[in-house]
C-alpha cells in the first residue's frame, strides 16, 4: 500500500484528461442574423423593386418580382460595437408613390430576436406587408412621335390621381398646374438623361386631394437633338410623413429636388414614350 | 493526432478506469465513522466542527447539516479517542468504540450562539463576521465538489436571487436581486476581484474545486467591504487548510469536457501549513451545422502558506501570517470564424493577524492582482483586437475593540489601480470614433467605522438586541496617460490642467436585530437602512454623453456617482423537534427590501459606431420579496427547501432582462457516504426595454423557463484512501430555449471521480 498510493497518484496524473473520451455531443448554433418576408404593392402583379431598408444597421435590398426579400445583419455580433448591439430597429418599405410602411424588429446581442415584434419564430415577417398606392401618376404626350426637324411644341400632359388620403407633393410649377420640369431618358444606364425645365418654374409643395391635370409645353430647343426613343418622366416627389432622415438621404441629399438623384428613388410610374425619328 | 498516439491514449484511459475498479475492493479492514453534530441546547446542526482521532491525522469537518464522515482502520477501534471540537462549544471526547454505535453527537455551547441573521451557518465563518447583519446564503464545498459544475457561474445558476449571463466565449457575469452585474462585488479570500474597467468579474476564472464555500450576501448592507455593492456581495472562501494530504478529482462530461484537479496539503511543522492546487480543464462545443467549434481551455494554480506564530485554541487570538498565490490562464477559440480570447487572473496576497490587549483583532492584508484580457476577432468585415490589463495593489487594515456590550470596528482600505486598454478596429465601423487606447490610473481610499451594541436580555421573548451604526468615507482619484482617439489624435480625457477627476462621498448605515425564542420557536428579526455610492467606472467615463432628448427632459447625461438608498427587513422563524422525530426542524425566512437609485447609468450602443453612450435616470427603484422554507427530516438525513423571490423593477432599460419571479426547490439527502441532490428552478419572463433610433423604448420579453438538475455522489473509504464518485445530470428537461445571452441550458451529463489520501 505504501508504494501503491504514490504509484496510483502518479498514474492518475499521467492519465488525467481534459477531454471526455466516453461520450460526445454537439451544440446547436444560434444564428438569427437574418429576416425575410414579403411586401406587395396593392393592385399590382409585379412586386419587384420595392426598396427595403433596415434602419440602424444601414442594410438595404430590393424585393424580387414576387415581393420577397431577405436582409442580414452583415456583421458578426461579436464584432459589433459593445460586442452585440441591443435595440429596436425598423425595416422600412419604400416606393415613392406608395405609402411608406415599416415592420419592427428587436435586436439583442447583435442578432434578431425571433418571435418578437413583427418577426415570427422562423425569422419571417408575421404577415405580408401590403403598400397602398397613394398617387397614380400618368403621363401622355402630344405628339408622341416627332422628327428631327420638328419645330412645334411638345405637349406633356400629367394626371395626378389621389387614391387614398390627400397627399403633398413637391413639384416644379411655373403657374397653376403648369408642370415645370421633366426628364427625358434615353438610356438610364448610359447616363443619357436630359433635364427639361421651364423658365421661372419653382419648387412648390402642392396638395393633391382629388384628380389634377397638369400640362407642359416644351419647345424643340429643349428636346434632344438625336433621334431615338425617350422616356418622359415628370418630376413629382411625394412627401412621406414620418420618413426617417437617414432613409430620406439614402438616395442622395438632392433626391427631393429636380436633380439626377431624384431618378434613384424607387417608384411605380409609367412614363410616356417620345420617339424622335429621322427626317 | 496519429493513430498510435490515439491508441495509447485510449489504452491509458482504459487502464485508468481499470485501476479505479481495482481499487474498489481494497481496504476492507476499515470502518466508517459517521454522524451528525448538534447543538445540545437547541438541537441545531453544528457546521464547521472538527471531528478527528486524537493524536492522528484522520478526521473530517461537519457540513451545514452537521454531518461528517470519514474512515479509520479497524486496528484503532479499541484504543482511539474521537474528538469533536468547535470554537463555540465544549470539546467532546469519547472512545471511538462508543462513537461507532452513535449517530448523533451533541455539543454544549460555551455561550448561546444566536448570532445568525437569516443565515445557514454562523456568521463568524463569513466575510461579514465583523460587518453589518445581512441576508446570507452559504453554499458549502460538500454541495458542489466533484459535481458537474464547470465553473462558479454554473454552480450559482440555480440560486433563487441570482441571474447568470453567459456569452459564447464562456464568460459569465452575475447579478443579484434584479440588479446589474456591476452592482455585485466579488471577493476571493476577502480580496476584491471586479475589473476596474466595468466593475464586473468573469466568474469562469475561478476554480470551483478549490473553494471551501461560497457566500452569497444579498443586499447592500456591507460597510467594511466598500460602498459599491448595491445589490450584494459574493465571497469565495478558498481551501487553505484541509484534513487530507492529497486529493485528486477527475471529471468528464458533455461537450467533450474534462477537468482534473490535484490538491496537496502538508504540515511540516505543527504550526505551519502548506497547500497547493493544480487544475486543468477544457471543453469543446462542436457546432451542429459543422461550421466549426468553440473550445475553452484553462489552467489553474494556487498555493497557500499559513504560519501560526502564536497558536491558540481560541481562533480569534491566533497570531498568524499567511501567503496566498493564485493564477488562472484561460483561452477560448471559436473557429467558425477567427476568434481567440485569453484571460489571466493572478493574485498574490500576504496577510497578518494579531491579537493583543491593545490591538484586539488586528488584520492586515496586502495584495497584488493582475487581471488581463486579450481578444482577437477576424471575419470578412474586418478585424478587432482588444486588450485590457488591470493591475491592482491593495492594502486592508482592520481592527476590532470590545468594551463590554460595545464593539468598535475600524477599517482602512487603499487601492492603487492601473488599467491599460486598447480596442483596435479595422474595417468594422461606418463612423469610427471614441477612444482607441488609454492608460487610466486610479487611487482609492476607504475608511469605515462601525459601532455595535450587543445587549443580552436574558431568557424572555427578546433575548438579544443588536444595534449597528456605521459610517464609511470613500475617495477616488483618476488620472490619465496616453489617451488616443480612433482618428489617431491624442486628447485630454479629464478636464483641467491636472487631467484628473476626483470623487468623494460618505455613506451611513443603520441596522438593528432582535432575537429570541418562545418555547421551541426561535426568531430573528432585522431591519437595515443605509446609503451606498458607486463611482463612475472607466467604461462610464470613456462613454459619450447621450444627446439631450427634449421628449424626456428628466433624463440627462451626468458623469456623477450613482447613489442608492436601501431599506430591508427580515424575519427568520424556526422550530426544532426531537432528533428522533420524523420532522426534525423547519425554518422560514422572509425578507423584504427596497433599493432606490439616483443618477442610475444607462448605456447603449448604435450600430456602426464603436462608442458607448450613457445617460442617467434620476430615479429608479427595485423592490423585492424573498422567502425560503426549509424542512429537515428523518434524523436530519433529508432536507427539502423551497425558495421564491419577487422583484418589481421600475426601469427596465436601466435593469434589463431580469425576471420578476423565480422559484427554486431542492431535495438533499445524505446517508452512509451517499449524497443525493435534486434542484428544480423556475424563472418567469424577463423583460427589457430596447431603445429605438428615436430614443423611444420597446419592450422585449424573453420566455419563462424551468428545469431540473440531479446530482448523486458517494464517498467510500478504503483504509487511508477515500474514493469519490459522482454523477450529475443538468437541465434534465431539454427545452432548447434559445440562448439569447443566458447561461447554457442544454441537457448535460458529468461523471466525477475523486481520490483523497
Amino acid at each position: 500500500m505504501r508504494f501503491l498510493i504514490p504509484a496510483a497518484a502518479l498514474w492518475l496524473l499521467t492519465v488525467s484528461c481534459t477531454e471526455n473520451f466516453l461520450f460526445d455531443d454537439e451544440i446547436t448554433p444560434v444564428n438569427t442574423r437574418s429576416v425575410e418576408g414579403q411586401v406587395q404593392l396593392r393592385g399590382e402583379t409585379d412586386h419587384g423593386g420595392i426598396y427595403v431598408y433596415l434602419e440602424g444597421f444601414d442594410v438595404e435590398t430590393y424585393t424580387d418580382a414576387g415581393g420577397y426579400f431577405k436582409l442580414e445583419i452583415p456583421q458578426n455580433p461579436r464584432l459589433q460595437p459593445g460586442q452585440g448591439v441591443d435595440g429596436a430597429f425598423y425595416i422600412w418599405y419604400y416606393v415613392d408613390n406608395y405609402r411608406l410602411m415599416n415592420s419592427l424588429t428587436l435586436v439583442r446581442g447583435g442578432q434578431f430576436s425571433y418571435g418578437h415584434a413583427d418577426i415570427n419564430d422562423e425569422g419571417r415577417l408575421r404577415k405580408t406587408v401590403v403598400l397602398p398606392k397613394l398617387l397614380d401618376i400618368s403621363t401622355s404626350l402630344a405628339p408622341e412621335r416627332i422628327s428631327e426637324e420638328f419645330d412645334g411644341l411638345l405637349q406633356v400632359n400629367m394626371t395626378l390621381k389621389n387614391l387614398t388620403d390627400s397627399v403633398y407633393i413637391n413639384v416644379l410649377e411655373r403657374k397653376f398646374h403648369e408642370l415645370g420640369g421633366v426628364y427625358l431618358i434615353n438610356s438610364p444606364d448610359s447616363g443619357n438623361i436630359q433635364f427639361v425645365r421651364l423658365e421661372n418654374a419653382a419648387n412648390r409643395r402642392v396638395l393633391v386631394d382629388s384628380v389634377q391635370y397638369w400640362q407642359m409645353l416644351v419647345s424643340r430647343d429643349s428636346l434632344p437633338l438625336l433621334p431615338g426613343k425617350y422616356e418622359v418622366l415628370p418630376f413629382v416627389k411625394l412627401f412621406h410623413k414620418g420618413m426617417p432622415d437617414v432613409l430620406r438621404e439614402k438616395f442622395g441629399s438632392n433626391a427631393s429636388t429636380f436633380s439626377r438623384e431624384f431618378l434613384n428613388l424607387p417608384r411605380k410610374v409609367s412614363p410616356a414614350l417620345l420617339t424622335i425619328g429621322r427626317r | 493526432m496519429s493513430l498510435r498516439k490515439n491508441l495509447f491514449r485510449r489504452i491509458s484511459r482504459g487502464c485508468f478506469w481499470l485501476l479505479l475498479g481495482a481499487l474498489m475492493p481494497l481496504g476492507a479492514q476499515s470502518v466508517d465513522v459517521t454522524g451528525i453534530v448538534l447543538n445540545k441546547q437547541d438541537d441545531r446542526p453544528v457546521s464547521g466542527a472538527s471531528v478527528y482521532i486524537e493524536g492522528g491525522t484522520l478526521g473530517a469537518g461537519s457540513d451545514s447539516s452537521g454531518y461528517f464522515n470519514f474512515r479509520v482502520g479497524e486496528g484503532l477501534i479499541d484504543s482511539a479517542v474521537l474528538i469533536i471540537h468547535h470554537i463555540a462549544y465544549d470539546t467532546l471526547r469519547l472512545p471511538l468504540k462508543k462513537a461507532l454505535v452513535r449517530h448523533v453527537f451533541r455539543l454544549t455551547p460555551l455561550v448561546r450562539p444566536l448570532e445568525k441573521i437569516v443565515v445557514e451557518v454562523p456568521r463568524d465563518r463569513t466575510l461579514l463576521a465583523n460587518d453589518l447583519p445581512a441576508a446570507v446564503t452559504i453554499v458549502e464545498a460538500a454541495e458542489f465538489e466533484g459535481r458537474g459544475y464547470i465553473d462558479l457561474g454554473d454552480l450559482l445558476r440555480t440560486e433563487k436571487s441570482i441571474r447568470i449571463e453567459e456569452d459564447l466565449s464562456g464568460r459569465k457575469s452575475l447579478s443579484l436581486r434584479a440588479g446589474n452585474p456591476g452592482d455585485v462585488v466579488v471577493f476571493y479570500n476577502g480580496l476584491k476581484m471586479n475589473s476596474l474597467y466595468d466593475n464586473i468579474f468573469d466568474l469562469s476564472l475561478l476554480n470551483v474545486e478549490d473553494m471551501s464555500q461560497v457566500e452569497i450576501i444579498r443586499g447592500s448592507n456591507t460597510a467594511l467591504y466598500g460602498a459599491e455593492a448595491f445589490s450584494g456581495v459574493i465571497n469565495i472562501v478558498p481551501r487553505t487548510r484541509q484534513d487530507y494530504t492529497a486529493r485528486f478529482i477527475q471529471k468528464i462530461g458533455s461537450y467533450r469536457s474534462g477537468d482534473w484537479n490535484l490538491q496537496l496539503n502538508y504540515a511540516p511543522l505543527e504550526n505551519l501549513y502548506l497547500n497547493a492546487t493544480v487544475k486543468e480543464a477544457a471543453y469543446k462545443r462542436v457546432l451542429g451545422d459543422k461550421s466549426g467549434y468553440l473550445e475553452n481551455r484553462s489552467r489553474y494554480y494556487s498555493g497557500n502558506i499559513l504560519y501560526e506564530i502564536s497558536p491558540s485554541s481560541d481562533a480569534e487570538k491566533v497570531e498568524s501570517i499567511g501567503l496566498m498565490y493564485m493564477r488562472v490562464d484561460s483561452d477560448h477559440q471559436n473557429n467558425s470564424f477567427v476568434e481567440s480570447i485569453g484571460d489571466d487572473n493572478e493574485i498574490v496576497s500576504l496577510s497578518y493577524k494579531k491579537w493583543s490587549p491593545l490591538w484586539q483583532n488586528l488584520e492586515v492584508t496586502a495584495a497584488r492582482q493582475i487581471l488581463n484580457n486579450r481578444q482577437t476577432l477576424v471575419d470578412v468585415s474586418g478585424t478587432l483586437e482588444r486588450r485590457f490589463a488591470n493591475r491592482r495593489l491593495s492594502l486592508n487594515v482592520q481592527n476590532r475593540y470590545r468594551f463590554s456590550v460595545l464593539e468598535l470596528i475600524g477599517a482602512y482600505q487603499f487601492e492603487d489601480n492601473r488599467l491599460k486598454f486598447s480596442e483596435l478596429r479595422a474595417g468594422l465601423d461606418r463612423f469610427p470614433g471614441g477612444i482607441e487606447s488609454a492608460g487610466i490610473y486610479q487611487r482609492r481610499h476607504g475608511a469605515a467605522a462601525i459601532a455595535r451594541i450587543k445587549a443580552r436580555l436574558g431568557k424572555g421573548p427578546v433575548s438579544k438586541a443588536l444595534v449597528d451604526i456605521s459610517y464609511r468615507y470613500d475617495r477616488v482619484d483618476n488620472s490619465e496617460r496616453d489617451v488616443v482617439e480612433r482618428q489617431g489624435e491624442t486628447r485630454l480625457f479629464y478636464d483641467g490642467e491636472q487631467q484628473r477627476r476626483r470623487w468623494q462621498a460618505g455613506t451611513v448605515k443603520f441596522s438593528t436585530t432582535l432575537s429570541g425564542r418562545a418555547g421551541n420557536l426561535e426568531y430573528d428579526f432585522f431591519m437595515n437602512a443605509g446609503s451606498n455610492i458607486k463611482f463612475p467606472t472607466i467604461f462610464n467615463q470613456i462613454s459619450q454623453a447621450a444627446p439631450f432628448n427634449p421628449g424626456v427632459p428628466e433624463i440627462v447625461a451626468r458623469l456623477e456617482p450613482e447613489k442608492n438608498r436601501s431599506l430591508e427587513t427580515g424575519l427568520m422563524l424556526s422550530r426544532l423537534y426531537d432528533t428522533d422525530a420524523v420532522i426534525n426542524e423547519w425554518r422560514l425566512e422572509f425578507s423584504q427590501f427596497s433599493n432606490a437609485y439616483e443618477n442610475k447609468f444607462r448605456n447603449y450602443y448604435i450600430p456602426g459606431l464603436p462608442l458607448a453612450f450613457y445617460e442617467n435616470v434620476p430615479n429608479a427603484d427595485i423592490r423585492g420579496y424573498e422567502a425560503l422554507w426549509k424542512l429537515v427530516f428523518l434524523q436530519r438525513i433529508m432536507s427539502m427547501s423551497w425558495g421564491a423571490s419577487f422583484y418589481d423593477i421600475s426601469d427596465q432599460a436601466a435593469f434589463p432582462f431580469k425576471n420578476k419571479v423565480s422559484v427554486t426547490a431542492a431535495l438533499n439527502a445524505h446517508y452512509a457516504g451517499f449524497r443525493l441532490q435534486f434542484k428544480g428552478f423556475y424563472e418567469s419572463e424577463r423583460a427589457g426595454w430596447l431603445r429605438d433610433i428615436r430614443s423611444e423604448y420597446v419592450e422585449l420579453r424573453l420566455p419563462s423557463y424551468y428545469n431540473f438538475d440531479l446530482h448523486l455522489s458517494k464517498w467510500h473509504t478504503l483504509g487511508p484512501v477515500r474514493l469519490f464518485v459522482s454523477l450529475s445530470a443538468r437541465n434534465l428537461l431539454n427545452t432548447r430555449t434559445v440562448l439569447e445571452g443566458i447561461a447554457i441550458r442544454d441537457r448535460r451529463f458529468y461523471l466525477g471521480f475523486g481520490l483523497e489520501y
